[in-house]
């Protein structure tokens, strides 16, 4: 007769085993690794704050949104279908051009080479495509590595602009999927479903805005546009004292040059949307 | 005495970060190994995630945060790892257990080999969560830190994992009692 098995104890027995010991070959690699390996900087704002790069940016923003204000809020008028998902709020952009901080011009365009979209940003700042593809159905994990992503940054390394798209999953639901997949933060009260969260204009498309929360100086917005979900975070150093209105300023400067390209992007064509307004959002 | 190890590392002592390394290795590289179920990719995961630890590391606010950070940081290795080497896995058929194979009874070779069959069809994601949780140990919540994803999904994923294996065992154990069984 045969004895009872089980498998949960199966199982674990088989998940014990195996190494359990770095080589000593590894920890020699890691330790070469180091002497070779460039370390990211820590944020360093100058106090004075007028004479940041940072503050000749909100001089920018101001002009940017100040041209494109009343514009945001027409698209804004059109993004509202009939079957569009109740929005909590829609963001205030004009508002914002109020301010009288000085920014330098968003003299150049970058423009992805996989990605679909271009932007503008400043000429003291540099840009690095992603060298490798992004696949927004396996990543989520902050601190993640930065290769897929394209990057804009300033001299003093943050703030960071990071941006990348990629295709969602047919027949997924748009907020419960970015909710589910790309809404990442330490603190779970952080990660509100996507449907709750303010509602912005990217590329004359609309998306959704998650701001500062807890200790994630980042503001991330995302757009969906035929399944395509295009990205977009800026992170501020963990020195950033300037608050988050000038921080949401700051991103609405470069959130207002971006143009989407979707046809122009690299990867897997969408299939048929069912519904027009259900591919947006 | 940790912490005090993570703030020399993240103010650029390499002598401080190589301490981490020993005190940490062992238990990446065994996490590694059971996510990857590979001896030398769970190799370059681990070389992977401390050298990126180290390039990273000034950016970590919370010193006291470094091991779940780090976790984080080794499973997406190992999912950076999979999709390398994914593209060859339909031409590789599971192997058995790299290392010491356990003396214990309760596992057949039949066993082992229904479960590393079952476990490579699961995604790394997949995978990343069970291991944390049967292996490593972490609460669920604990994994929805590491990983990044909501404590739903973590719960879905080990439900997902955890039933796909038991269900390999099941099958095991049917066919071995068909086979046993006189015609």
């Amino acid at each position: 007769m045969n004895q009872p098995r089980d498998p949960d104890a199966i199982i674990a027995t088989w998940l014990d085993d195996g190494p359990i010991d770095l080589p000593d070959e590894t920890r020699r690699a890691i330790a070469v690794g180091l002497r070779t390996q460039p370390r990211a900087r820590r944020m360093a704002l100058p106090g004075a704050w007028s004479t940041s790069p940072v503050d000749r940016l909100f001089a920018a923003a101001a002009i940017i949104l100040a041209v494109g204000g009343v514009s945001v809020v027409v698209l804004v008028n059109r993004a509202g279908g009939p079957g569009a998902t109740p929005a909590p709020s829609v963001s205030a952009t004009p508002s914002r051009a109020a301010s009288s901080e000085a920014f330098p011009a968003m003299t150049q365009t970058f423009t992805s080479p996989q990605y679909g979209y271009s932007i503008r940003f400043p000429a003291d700042w540099t840009s690095t495509p992603g060298t490798t593809l992004w696949s927004p159905d396996d990543w989520g994990i902050s601190g993640s590595p930065q290769d897929p992503f394209d990057i804009l940054q300033g001299a003093a390394g943050e703030p960071l602009f990071r941006s990348a798209s990629g295709l969602m999953p047919d027949r997924s639901v748009v907020d419960d999927w970015i909710t589910q997949h790309l809404t990442f933060s330490d603190v779970a009260a952080c990660s509100p479903p996507r449907n709750t969260l303010e509602v912005v204009i990217i590329g004359g498309q609309s998306g959704r805005l998650r701001g500062f929360c807890s200790t994630a100086t980042e503001i991330e917005a995302t757009v969906v546009v035929d399944r395509r979900v295009y990205m977009f975070t800026l992170f501020f150093g963990e020195d950033w004292t300037a608050g988050e209105s000038k921080a949401r300023a700051l991103f609405d400067a470069f959130a207002s040059t971006i143009e989407l390209h979707p046809e122009d992007a690299r990867g897997p064509s969408p299939g048929p949307v069912p519904g027009a307004s259900a591919g947006r959002s | 005495m940790r912490t005090g190890l993570v703030e020399r590392a993240r103010a650029g002592d390499d002598v401080a970060f190589s301490t981490l390394v020993d005190l940490e290795g062992d238990q990446c590289y065994a996490i590694a190994y059971r996510i990857l179920r590979d001896v030398e990719r769970a190799q370059d995961a681990v070389q992977q995630a401390f050298l990126l630890a180290w390039r990273e590391l000034p950016r970590l606010r919370d010193p006291e945060r470094f091991t779940p950070w780090l976790h984080r940081l080794l499973v997406n290795a190992c999912y950076e790892e999979h999709r390398r080497h994914r593209r060859w896995s339909s031409r590789i058929r599971a192997l058995p257990v790299d290392g010491p194979a356990s003396d214990d009874p309760t596992v057949s070779v039949a066993d082992r080999d229904a479960l590393d069959r079952a476990f490579l069809r699961l995604t790394p994601q997949h995978r990343a969560v069970f291991v944390m949780h049967h292996y490593a140990g972490l609460a669920v919540a604990e994994i929805a830190d590491v990983v990044g994803v909501p404590v739903g999904t973590v719960k879905s994923r080990l439900y997902h994992a955890t039933r796909s294996l038991r269900a390999a065992i099941v099958a095991d154990s049917q066919v071995e009692t068909t086979e046993a069984r006189p015609a």
